[in-house]
């Protein structure tokens, strides 16, 4: 550039380009205000941004965030042959009731999602597809809680549910809290049998002790086996507890029997022996 | 003369080896794909639909769409089909979840893959993509200020951990308290429902927060909002206002907010300040 205007134009676009630059915040370097004595000391200024952040939250921030999975990518191409030959039907056939029940539950649940901080179960509309199967799946649902931790809470509440016997406060589905909960289920179990018993006789001398009522209804439907042995020994006046089981356990209620108890016992034969069988291990 | 035809022989036999010994190995190729959306690290909004599309040579007989954690079950999303040149593609309208894998605490991005195949063989790119827990209204009735610009920028930060672990005993799940006071394997939640000031100025002292405020206090790291929730703050102005927060939305997603108080009533208002 040997001409001198040559320099003036190119100062003349260098100095139009400053002029841009510094109205516009293209370049803005936010400085921090003289820094009070109150502000943490773990926190730095944004310059940027032209705020105080948490120097922890810049080191978690890669933390906080998905990361990229460093599995077998040969996966991939597996599940989709699997997919294309149609075979994900198959996983299906070994998979027990309980099983079934609980993959449908999942995905039931996850179409709600739940914004809460903890659970609720009156707020779990698809626990109905685990308290449906009823008395049947109860020893699969026990066992399931005693060995996997995975959805044991549910299954805590589902049990809860099934049994009517209720036991909110020890429903924690870590190692301790399992069997807490299991020893709680356990002990109402062992003493259903004599409870029943001797709750019968009572009612049996006094139709109206309230007392031995609840005593039975406390047991849930642990309790239904030994009423209907009661009152197969004659003892029908504690039918009445037998009624508040059966309403308060509609897995056992059947809105078509309005006839005897008796029909309903032989009815609900397979449910009395699951649990006359889960009361009995429990001894 | 004889060495000519002798070399215009070999010259012959040479040819026909190399048609059909070459030729065929030249025509007969598995498909090659080449992934071109949606894009990689995104977070996909359910109730939307997102063009997902790839090039494709060599003549594919199927071109599908996949979408799953690496775990089974593996989703095919859509069949794709064929554009223009050698672009295939469809309309993906993601409209369920997908736990993302947890190991050890660290959540994975699942993939997404464009898979084609001909008779001689396959090819199946992928990238990484997350199918959100909802839809745009979900996230914008809770925030009404909820940034969702596209799927690679928003104001998600990590993946939604599913169901509640306190009834699924589900590990490496958390909640908004536990997050507030920095634990991310479990959910904490130490009372039967709505904690009272005391519940929260005990809980939240013993977890290294001693200082609390039912006003709005200078400097606060954490807050209560009077529906239950909890959120760090993550930046102040220079008199010590909080700016911006970000807390766990129940079984949903890791989440940034762009104020302080910008709940509706789901979560409700700030009300308690921590530090």
């Amino acid at each position: 550039m040997q001409n001198p205007k040559h320099y003036l134009v190119l100062l003349l676009v260098m100095l139009t380009f400053l002029t841009f630059t510094m109205g516009s915040n293209a370049f803005a370097i936010i400085p921090e205000p003289t820094r009070s004595s109150d502000v943490p000391a773990d926190l730095i200024w944004d310059t940027d941004r032209g705020c105080y952040i948490s120097q922890d939250f810049e080191k978690d921030l890669q933390k906080e965030e998905p990361q990229i999975p460093t599995f077998d990518y040969s996966v991939i191409i597996r599940l989709i042959e699997k997919i294309k030959l149609n075979n994900s039907l198959f996983t299906d056939i070994n998979k027990s009731p309980l099983e079934k029940a609980l993959a449908e539950y999942e995905a039931e649940y996850m179409k709600n999602p739940s914004f809460k901080a903890y659970y609720d179960p009156k707020d779990d509309h698809a626990l109905t597809i685990l308290t449906k199967l009823g008395v049947k799946v109860l020893p699969d649902m026990m066992e399931r809680i005693q060995s996997n931790p995975e959805k044991a809470g549910v299954l805590m509440y589902a049990v809860q549910e099934i049994t009517s016997v209720k036991r909110e406060q020890f429903i924690d589905a870590s190692n301790q809290g399992r069997k807490a909960w299991l020893n709680e289920m356990n002990a109402v179990m062992k003493k259903a049998p004599t409870t029943v018993h001797e709750n019968a006789l009572q009612l049996e001398n006094n139709p109206t002790d309230q007392t031995a009522v609840n005593n039975i209804i406390n047991l849930g439907i642990f309790a239904a086996p030994f009423v209907m042995d009661e009152v197969a020994k004659g003892n029908t006046q504690v039918l009445v507890c037998m009624d508040k089981i059966a309403v308060a356990h509609n897995i056992l209620t059947d809105k078509n029997i309005q006839s005897t108890w008796t029909d309903w016992t032989k009815i609900h034969e397979n449910d009395l022996k699951v649990l006359q069988n889960m009361v009995e291990d429990a001894q | 003369m004889i060495v000519f035809k002798k070399n215009r022989m070999m010259i012959m036999v040479l040819t026909l080896v190399m048609f059909f010994n070459v030729v065929p190995m030249v025509l007969a190729a598995a498909p090659q794909v080449t992934y071109v959306s949606p894009p990689d690290q995104g977070f996909f909004l359910q109730g939307k639909n997102w063009w997902a599309s790839c090039n494709v040579t060599n003549n594919p007989t199927f071109v599908g769409f996949f979408y799953g954690n690496g775990q089974d079950p593996w989703h095919q999303e859509l069949q794709e089909n064929y554009q223009s040149g050698t672009t295939w593609g469809g309309n993906w309208a993601p409209n369920y979840w997908v736990k993302p894998q947890n190991n050890g605490g660290t959540w994975y991005w699942p993939y997404t893959c464009h898979y084609a195949e001909n008779g001689d063989g396959k090819h199946w790119p992928y990238r990484y993509s997350y199918v959100a827990l909802g839809n745009l209204n979900d996230y914008r009735g809770v925030d009404t200020g909820f940034t969702y610009n596209s799927e690679t920028s928003h104001d998600f930060i990590n993946v939604a951990t599913g169901t509640h672990a306190v009834a699924h005993g589900t590990p490496n799940t958390y909640n908004c308290l536990a997050y507030s006071v920095g634990i991310t394997d479990h959910w904490e939640w130490p009372w039967p429902g709505t904690p009272s000031y005391a519940d929260l100025q005990t809980y939240m002292s013993n977890h290294g927060f001693p200082t609390s405020s039912n006003s709005l206090m200078p400097w606060a790291k954490v807050i209560y909002y009077n529906g239950n929730h909890f959120a760090k703050v993550t930046s102040w102005d220079s008199s010590g206002i909080p700016l911006t927060i970000r807390s766990k939305w129940g079984t949903m997603e890791l989440i940034n907010s762009d104020s302080y108080n910008p709940f509706t009533s789901v979560y409700g208002q700030a009300t308690y300040y921590f530090k």
